[in-house]
């Protein structure tokens, strides 16, 4: 190293490429015009070095973590680097073209200078509310069904926007004004990255902070490597199953990942997932790889920031023509349910190497998404609004109820029933804490929710199968823990069927949707009876499910714990089960 | 006769008591350690120490307060007994913490830290009845089976009880029918409506800040008790005033019902006193430092006028009450240094506090903080520390440094001192920056006024870095909340939502609910015995584009309004939208959520003393030197604050000591005294 790097001046440079990601989100997320970026902030920040390694990412949505990594493979191949000039923003969403998650998620990525030479890259991916593509009651075949597609392009050029590429994108969005407004956020907040790197390169000189950076993923390789070491050796999998992908519903959709460690080396091989879906569940490998990144960083060390060190070491490996690796083309509008899902298969496979970490499954993602025309306006309105679930129980604690699994915990959060109500005909006559729902153990897995519409005009529900397509292999428990019960969607307390793509609704029609909880850990029937009658004074466990999934007798009277009945109840229980 | 006019701020650390001479301007003050245990026995020893003197209680003109109270028993989960009714069917709500942010930086994924529910669910009732969203009642409430409901009430030991049933704010019957059916059973429970705490749309802040207000009154109206009690005994028996988070103050009879206002006390007061400071010298945009042992906070001024925020962050919990904009940083001179397992030098979350406290303190401490870095670079005098009180210890403080910090990273000490002080300075300046550049504010336009013990010992390298041309550190930077009291008005927020599309909604139904707002406002200020013509209203529309998340407040000027104000609002709605998010969108349409009254009541400012220009020469007040590092070790010149006089001028390197701080100046950075007696710190047009 030429220049001197020491601890201090790192740990500079480590803070202010942290802010310079933070201000980023602030300025994506106050911008952003549709609802989708400014309600859920589904979108995200990142710094990548001149090679296109991530530097910095926010860590609040653990679903983007490696989306920036992922389109170091293809930008080359679109853009030689001397092709790049200051000004210039690159606009892509191809899920083949630039691993991006689905073709609504567009990537905005900015090459930073500093004194003509390129420095960085400032890039922001923030979902679109539309870009076309097919309408709730059909599912896409394939990608071109899916809306409008971008390969990695110029969309400004030498600091002007190119027009041409702004009409296209607006001719091909149902709400164009919406679009752009977005898109012109994604560029301003990759702007005032771009300035604050060269600013930082003003201060430190531009060798200093290449050197910096490239230490900084050096280090989280290292903080990772060791972590591995301290983690046993050995190979384990595990698999997770979709119901159906929205198109063959008779045939379920397995993903598998079979774990090998050694040393400080990890591979994940998921070529025994599934051949790739008609429908468009599939999901690309540059997403699942992220699902690896967040396992490894919830199960040994959360306080590591993720950078380009994970991609580093971590090593995947997949089958092309699989679910989780599909051949260019094939549909991935739907990614949610799979992904999420993988998410959960990593965290079991792992937690078979470190047991006191183990959790049992979240329940995923999810949400509602009703349509209709308004009566009197005759204006076509979209209601849709994401709904929580629950994560999993651990050795130490019961799972954190009504919040959104792996990918989007902590971010993502149903809206206000004040607003929907005064906004939208309908009403929300009900939001409960869905009793039983959690899976039982001596740590019971986190509840979901029941949330009840009554439309109050003709409408139509979108309807994707069965609790997030989990319904045949629900969220798990580990450890002897039980199984959540996981969601769906009835219409006047009738259940619609999972081949329905969307259910019809007249005024004064309830949809209810139930929502996926989370799975226990260790055996039911170790619960403390004391928690269980807590959780039955709570509203979580009914005097039913106390008795039948935990063995604890309770008088519905007193409530208070008959010990004796239980005693027996729970021998009773234990002998059977052996 | 004289005019007292008293302040008294409770600080984690210490008690503040600021009294002015209303007629003079003269200021007396005096600071005593905090009582946690009991927190009115600090304020009390304070006040006997000044009235000590031979002074006379009935010369008491004004008596403000601001108080830890309400905080400490939020964030130490020391509320009351809470139950909480909400309507039935819908547990999900509370559940369904909103979060706020995660302030450690790591997250644990797996177990995802929501904030604890103040109530549990066991403790919640359910209630059968049923708004819509115009306030039309879909389901009466059925009061045969809620007063077989709330018969759990009694004999619960419940103190206080929470109401948030969905659509109250836009019609109260049916909680306030709940408060006549509770109090048939409990009696002796207080009752908190979310329709008086918050009438406003959205049902988890409105639910989550009435819980948190019911869940801390009890204690605070135990404290307001007391208090008082122990005024009256010793003859004060002016109305106490207390600050809220919103920067005003109110009567403790007026908070007894919103105490939930109360939470940011005194944080608050510390803004209002860099406002004020800001006023009287002409700098109408200013940005607040104030930095302690744990935390530093950053308040931000506008056209003299203190910015605010709808809601805010208490520990975990989201409040949503006006409050001035604080950005809290978990820095401040007791955060520890430590090297994480990368082997990069880190400082802070975690603080070394007033106990143990940082290693200079020889009272336990071990791990080298900041205060020690200070020590170190001999920025901090070991033996005047709080005016000599209290010695620091320097070599435990260079050997702390030394063994944990330098050692390990094979670094020189001096590099390491430097380098926590760097590294502390620069999660300090990326929190000013959030709140000032990711805000659209320029911060080379404003002034930064540094308070607080450690404030003026780091403001100077901040403002460096941040390119704020000018810091101001005011007379007394340890005593600043307790001035800000001083300087304070009477101010209540009131708000209502009323949801229209502002097209559709007639001037003269705007007109009507302003007018009903202030009747109540007007009633209320008028039995704390404020006669009517004191009393000041101020209008504000909070206005939105469809389906937006997020309303912006517009000023509604004109008593008597029009329909062509409505363009004016819409206008200014535009306006805003593009100040605050860079986008306009006129050809949306615009709904009106919220009406906004904020009602005042000015009251009369003391006189400020000033004083003559005595000359540029500060030798009168020079010390003597000492070794002290700024890129390399400097014989710096050390001056004694009390006896520097307007229009002294000093050239760093140099600094300057006082009783309850000390003000570090670098090189290329001038300072003078101003005729107020505050400190300017003029800083070199720009570092390379």
């Amino acid at each position: 190293m030429m220049t001197k790097l020491d601890p201090i001046v790192l740990e500079l440079i480590h803070s202010k490429v942290s802010s310079i990601i933070e201000e980023m989100r602030v300025v994506l997320f106050h911008s952003g015009y549709s609802t989708v970026l400014r309600e859920s902030e589904d979108g995200s920040a990142g710094l990548l070095d001149a090679q296109l390694r991530t530097v910095a990412v926010s860590k609040k949505l653990p679903l983007h973590f490696g989306s920036f990594s992922a389109i170091g493979e293809h930008l080359p191949r679109y853009y030689r680097t001397d092709e790049l000039e200051e000004g210039d923003i690159i606009l892509f969403n191809h899920p083949y073209a630039g691993n991006v998650t689905h073709p609504s998620d567009t990537v905005v990525l900015m090459p930073v200078f500093a004194h003509g030479t390129l420095v960085a890259f400032t890039g922001t991916l923030a979902h679109k509310a539309d870009l076309g593509g097919p309408q709730a009651s059909t599912a896409a075949r394939d990608l071109w069904e899916e809306g409008l597609v971008i390969p990695p392009t110029k969309y400004y050029v030498r600091g002007a926007v190119n027009r041409e590429v702004e009409r296209l994108v607006a001719a091909n969005s149902r709400i164009p004004v919406e679009t752009l407004g977005d898109l012109r956020g994604q560029v301003g907040a990759c702007r005032v990255g771009a300035e604050r790197m060269q600013e930082l390169c003003g201060r430190f000189g531009v060798e200093i902070i290449t050197a910096g950076c490239a230490e900084l993923m050096a280090r989280v390789a290292g903080q990772l490597r060791s972590a591995l070491k301290s983690m046993p050796d050995g190979a384990h999998e595990a698999d997770g199953a979709l119901d159906h992908d929205v198109i063959s519903f008779d045939r379920s959709l397995r993903v598998h990942v079979s774990v090998t460690k050694k040393g400080s080396d990890i591979l994940f091989d998921f070529s025994g997932s599934d051949q790739q879906a008609r429908g468009p569940v599939n999901v690309v490998p540059g997403l699942i790889k992220n699902t690896c990144y967040f396992g490894l960083m919830a199960m040994t060390d959360a306080s590591l920031p993720f950078n380009h060190g994970f991609v580093d070491v971590v090593k995947t490996r997949f089958r092309e023509g699989t679910i989780v690796c599909p051949r260019p083309g094939a549909p991935v509008s739907y990614y949610v349910p799979l992904a999420y899902l993988t998410a959960d298969v990593v965290l079991k496979a792992l937690g078979q190497f470190i047991p006191e970490r183990a959790v049992g499954s979240s329940g995923g993602g999810g949400g509602v998404r009703i349509v209709g025309t308004g009566s009197k306006s005759g204006k076509p309105w979209v209601f849709m609004e994401l709904l929580d679930t629950a994560l999993g129980a651990s050795s130490k604690q019961d799972g954190v109820s009504l919040i959104h699994g792996t990918l989007g915990v902590g971010q993502f959060r149903p809206g206000p029933i004040e607003i929907h109500e005064t906004e939208f005909p309908m009403r929300i006559v009900r939001f409960d804490v869905r009793a039983d729902s959690g899976g039982p153990g001596k740590f019971r897995g986190g509840l979901g929710c029941t949330r009840e519409y009554q439309l109050l005009e003709d409408a139509a529900v979108r309807v994707r199968g069965k609790g997030e397509m989990r319904s045949k292999v629900p969220p798990w428990g580990v450890f002897g823990g039980k199984p959540a019960r996981t969601g769906s969607i009835a219409v006047n307390g009738v259940e619609v069927p999972e081949t329905a793509r969307e259910a019809v609704v007249k005024p004064g029609d309830i949809v209810r949707v139930n929502m996926n909880a989370g799975g226990g850990y260790g055996d039911p029937l170790d619960r403390d009876p004391e928690l269980v009658l807590g959780d039955v004074l709570d509203g979580y466990v009914t005097l039913h499910g106390a008795r039948d999934d935990y063995g604890v007798v309770i008088d519905s009277n007193s409530l208070t714990i008959d010990t004796k009945a239980t005693r027996s109840l729970r021998e009773q229980r234990r002998a059977q089960s052996l | 006769m004289p005019r007292l006019r008293i302040g008294i701020d409770i600080g984690g650390t210490f008690t503040d008591l600021c009294v002015l001479e209303e007629q003079t301007g003269e200021v007396f003050n005096l600071k005593v350690l905090s009582t946690p245990a009991e927190l009115t026995r600090g304020v009390m020893e304070a006040l006997d120490g000044f009235f000590a003197d031979g002074r006379s209680p009935d010369d008491v003109t004004f008596l403000f307060h601001a108080t830890t109270v309400a905080t400490n028993s939020l964030l130490e989960r020391k509320g009351a007994k809470t139950w909480l009714l909400i309507t039935e069917g819908f547990t999900g709500v509370y559940e369904t913490s909103e979060l706020g942010e995660v302030r450690t930086g790591s997250y644990d994924y797996l177990s995802y830290p929501k904030p604890p529910m103040l109530v549990a669910q066991r403790d919640t009732i359910q209630i059968p009845e049923r708004m819509d969203f115009r306030g039309n009642v879909l389901s009466p409430l059925d009061e045969a089976e809620t007063r077989r409901r709330l018969a759990r009430l009694r004999g619960s030991g419940v103190e206080s009880v929470a109401v948030c049933l969905l659509f109250s704010f836009m019609n109260p019957s049916h909680e306030q029918r709940l408060r006549e059916l509770i109090a048939e059973v409990v009696p002796e429970a207080q009752v908190y409506l979310s329709c008086e705490t918050l009438p406003q749309i959205r049902e988890y802040p409105r639910l989550a800040t009435t819980v948190v207000n019911a869940y801390i009154a009890p204690v605070v109206i135990r404290y307001i008790h007391r208090l008082e009690l122990a005024l009256a005994a010793r003859g004060l028996r002016r109305p106490l005033y207390i600050m809220q988070s919103n920067g005003g103050s109110l009567t403790s009879g007026a908070l007894r019902r919103i105490p939930v206002q109360m939470i940011e006390s005194g944080p608050a007061a510390g803004v209002l006193a860099a406002a004020h400071i800001g006023r009287m010298t002409g700098h109408l945009k200013v940005i607040s430092f104030d930095m302690g042992g744990t935390t530093a906070k950053a308040g931000i001024i506008e056209a003299g006028e203190p910015r605010i925020v709808p809601r805010f962050q208490a520990g975990e919990w989201l409040i949503t009450t006006p409050s001035l904009d604080l950005v809290e940083i978990g820095s401040g001179g007791g955060s520890i240094a430590w090297i994480d397992k990368s082997g990069m030098l880190k400082v802070g979350p975690q603080s070394a506090g007033a106990e143990p406290g940082p290693a200079c303190y020889s009272n336990g401490g071990q791990a080298p903080t900041v205060t020690d870095a200070d020590l170190t670079l001999g920025w901090l005098n070991p033996d005047f520390f709080l005016g000599g009180k209290f010695k620091l210890d320097a070599a435990a403080a260079t050997n702390a440094i030394a063994k944990q910090i330098a050692e390990p990273l094979g670094l020189e000490l001096i590099e390491a001192a430097n380098g926590i002080i760097r590294i502390v300075n620069s999660q300090m300046v990326e929190a000013l920056r959030l709140v000032t550049v990711s805000r659209g504010e320029d911060p080379r336009e404003y002034v930064l006024v540094a308070f607080g013990g450690a404030g003026p010992v780091h403001a100077a390298l901040l403002a460096e870095e941040l390119k704020i041309p000018r810091v101001l550190v005011p007379a007394s930077p340890g005593l600043a909340a307790a001035m800000g009291l001083l300087v304070s008005d009477l101010k209540r927020d009131y708000i209502q939502t009323h949801f229209a599309e502002l097209e559709k909604v007639a001037a003269g139904e705007v007109q009507r609910r302003f007018e009903a707002m202030e009747q109540v406002a007007q009633e209320e200020f008028e039995a704390q015995g404020i006669s009517p013509e004191q009393i000041r209203h101020g209008r504000a529309i909070d206005l939105r584009y469809s389906i937006q998340k997020y309303e912006l407040p517009v000023t509604v000027a004109g008593t008597v309004l029009t329909e062509t104000d409505k363009i004016g609002w819409r206008r200014m709605f535009d306006e805003l939208h593009e100040k605050h998010y860079g986008s306009r969108a006129e050809d949306q349409r615009v709904e009106l959520v919220n009406y906004r009254l904020t009602t005042k009541v000015i009251l009369p400012k003391p006189l400020v003393s000033e004083s003559a220009v005595q000359g540029e020469r500060p030798d009168a007040a020079l010390k003597g030197h000492r070794s002290a590092y700024f890129d390399g070790w400097h014989d710096c010149p050390i001056y004694d604050r009390e006896r520097l006089v307007c229009g002294n001028r000093i050239h760093g390197c140099a600094i300057i000591e006082q009783m309850d701080s000390t003000i570090v100046i670098h090189p290329r950075q001038a300072a003078q005294v101003d005729r107020f007696g505050n400190i300017i710190i003029e800083l070199a047009a720009e570092k390379k």
